[in-house]
């Protein structure tokens, strides 16, 4: 059995976990009101802001052994660096104080995303990056495609301005998904083994979390007012 | 008045086993020796790898005991094996489409092919009783079962569905078909055409319907499915050795073999590698469709609240 079949296995709980969630279902669903998609693009400017500082640091630390994943790190830095800036773009097309955002720190779930993956890929080990990368594909490529469209409904802003970075990353993912299936695949150290399960587990756990702070939970009334 | 009351029929006592927190909830009847099985999926009630896993555990416990259920330290024959659902309206949605999504994105037939492989270890010791030719097996379809969930009904000797239940293999609607089974069980009940005819047509009928068709075997009014599983045992209790030579027999005459099982999953693997973006989107749509439906379950009843909530 490949490992990637062991990591969908043993992580498929807290994807389905995720999947879950009442305000992610509301999302996929319905969309989001003004205000949280304006704090969801302030959480995803921080965690982009930090995705290829993030590779970079996990491919700095691979030994040879790893040179495959380094290779990818590379490739993945050159395809995603400058993509805040499409999040801050968007956040000022949607009427955010975007320079607040960029100077404001994320959500307590997105400021423990990002401190955990530093940490993950400095102190556990550097394959733990693919952890990251696998929940964030996979939550764009299985769960995103309609979410630009939902949001861009509910809150009457026809895009694409407002929308560049949900619509990129949903239309560009077929190919990124298989790339990184092949690239799991190579993995056959036990150590990067659990170290890329435990950081999908805990991506997956995280990233639901975002959906917990109290902008994203308030009642419709609350909301509609 | 439902049957069981209408045949002054006691409810006999049921006991929980096997292991807690799965995703497979068991109870045992010694009275009348039968197991009580439901599904109790986190999240969208479909065949999550966790399910399936809960069920062959389960299963693979029961075939090593030889139809045998321990309880109270002491090994109990099974003469009856019900499976059914504790998700109001719902038998089971099938396969996880968020998971095929994923693993056809990702061009990954060897997970595609696991995935398969474990469906058919479920429902293959189903077909054969699980090595046990003294028990009887029992769809008990209270709500919705499609696709995986309409294979896995298909999979028992007897159907008992409620009358609101639906019943059918919507997989044409993203260009794919039901691979675990359906052609073949539904074949041995209604003829290769028939099968055909449902299959391509991803028509979702009422259980009324397919009682009139020949595939559901009982039609129970709507909550009283389980009593009308009591009554059903009740009345053929006599008769038991026979029924059982009966569906033994449905074997011989239409043979399900794990080959020809295994070979359907490798047309459905090749199937679904070949969907298109356009069809994933129409699977797409159809795994938000599921979510709306749970939380308008959700919203409601209490029970299902919770279930969503995992």
């Amino acid at each position: 059995m490949s490992f990637f079949i062991k990591l969908i296995e043993t992580t498929d709980s807290e994807r389905r976990a995720l999947e879950n969630l009442p305000k992610v279902h509301a999302m996929i669903n319905h969309g989001l009101t003004l205000e949280e998609y304006q704090t969801f693009l302030h959480d995803m400017y921080h965690i982009v802001w930090n995705f290829c500082p993030i590779m970079a640091s996990a491919a700095s630390r691979c030994s040879d052994d790893f040179r495959q994943v380094r290779y990818r790190l590379y490739e993945s830095i050159e395809s995603e660096k400058g993509h805040e800036a499409w999040v801050f773009d968007d956040l000022l097309a949607v009427g955010g104080d975007a320079e607040k955002a960029k100077a404001t720190l994320p959500s307590l779930p997105v400021q423990s995303m990002i401190a955990f993956n530093y940490n993950a890929v400095e102190r556990v080990h550097p394959c733990s990056v693919i952890g990251m990368l696998y929940t964030l594909e996979v939550v764009s490529s299985v769960y995103g495609g309609r979410v630009a469209t939902a949001i861009s409904r509910a809150i009457g802003i026809p895009g694409p301005r407002g929308f560049t970075f949900l619509d990129s990353h949903a239309s560009m993912d077929l190919d990124h998904m298989a790339k990184l299936t092949e690239l799991v695949k190579t993995i056959e150290a036990p150590a990067a083994q659990q170290a890329i399960i435990n950081a999908t587990r805990v991506n997956f756990w995280l990233f639901g979390q975002v959906f917990s702070q109290p902008v994203f939970n308030q009642p419709a009334t609350a909301r509609a007012a | 008045m439902n049957l069981s009351e209408m045949l002054n029929l006691e409810m006999p006592k049921k006991s929980s086993y096997g292991q807690r927190n799965t995703q497979f909830d068991l109870e045992f009847e010694p009275d009348t020796g039968t197991i009580w099985a439901w599904f109790n999926p986190t999240g969208t009630p479909c065949f999550s790898l966790g399910l399936l896993n809960d069920i062959r555990a389960h299963d693979n416990m029961l075939e090593t005991n030889k139809g045998c259920v321990p309880q109270s330290g002491q090994l109990h024959k099974a003469n009856y094996y019900v499976v059914g659902s504790n998700i109001p309206r719902v038998f089971n949605l099938g396969g996880d489409l968020a998971l095929f999504i994923l693993l056809i994105k990702s061009r990954e037939r060897e997970a595609l092919a696991h995935y398969a492989k474990l469906c058919i270890d479920n429902i293959y010791p189903r077909i054969r009783n699980y090595g046990c030719p003294t028990m009887t097996t029992i769809s008990l379809v209270q709500g919705d079962a499609l696709g995986g969930g309409f294979e896995t009904a298909l999979s028992s000797d007897v159907i008992v569905a409620e009358e609101s239940a639906q019943l059918g293999l919507p997989e044409i609607l993203f260009n794919l078909f039901p691979g675990m089974g359906a052609y073949s069980l539904l074949a041995r009940r209604i003829g290769m055409r028939a099968a055909e005819d449902l299959i391509t047509s991803g028509r979702i009928l009422p259980a009324s319907k397919l009682y009139e068709m020949g595939v559901v075997d009982v039609l129970a009014k709507d909550g009283e499915g389980e009593s009308t599983v009591r009554s059903w045992i009740a009345k053929n209790q006599k008769r038991r050795n026979g029924f059982q030579a009966v569906f033994q027999a449905r074997q011989h005459i239409h043979p399900i073999t794990r080959e020809e099982l295994d070979r359907i999953t490798d047309v459905w693997v090749d199937a679904a590698l070949r969907l298109e973006d356009r069809d994933l989107k129409m699977m797409g749509r159809i795994v938000r469709s599921q979510m709306r439906r749970m939380d308008n379950f959700a919203a409601k009843t209490p029970q299902a609240a919770l279930a969503v909530a995992g």
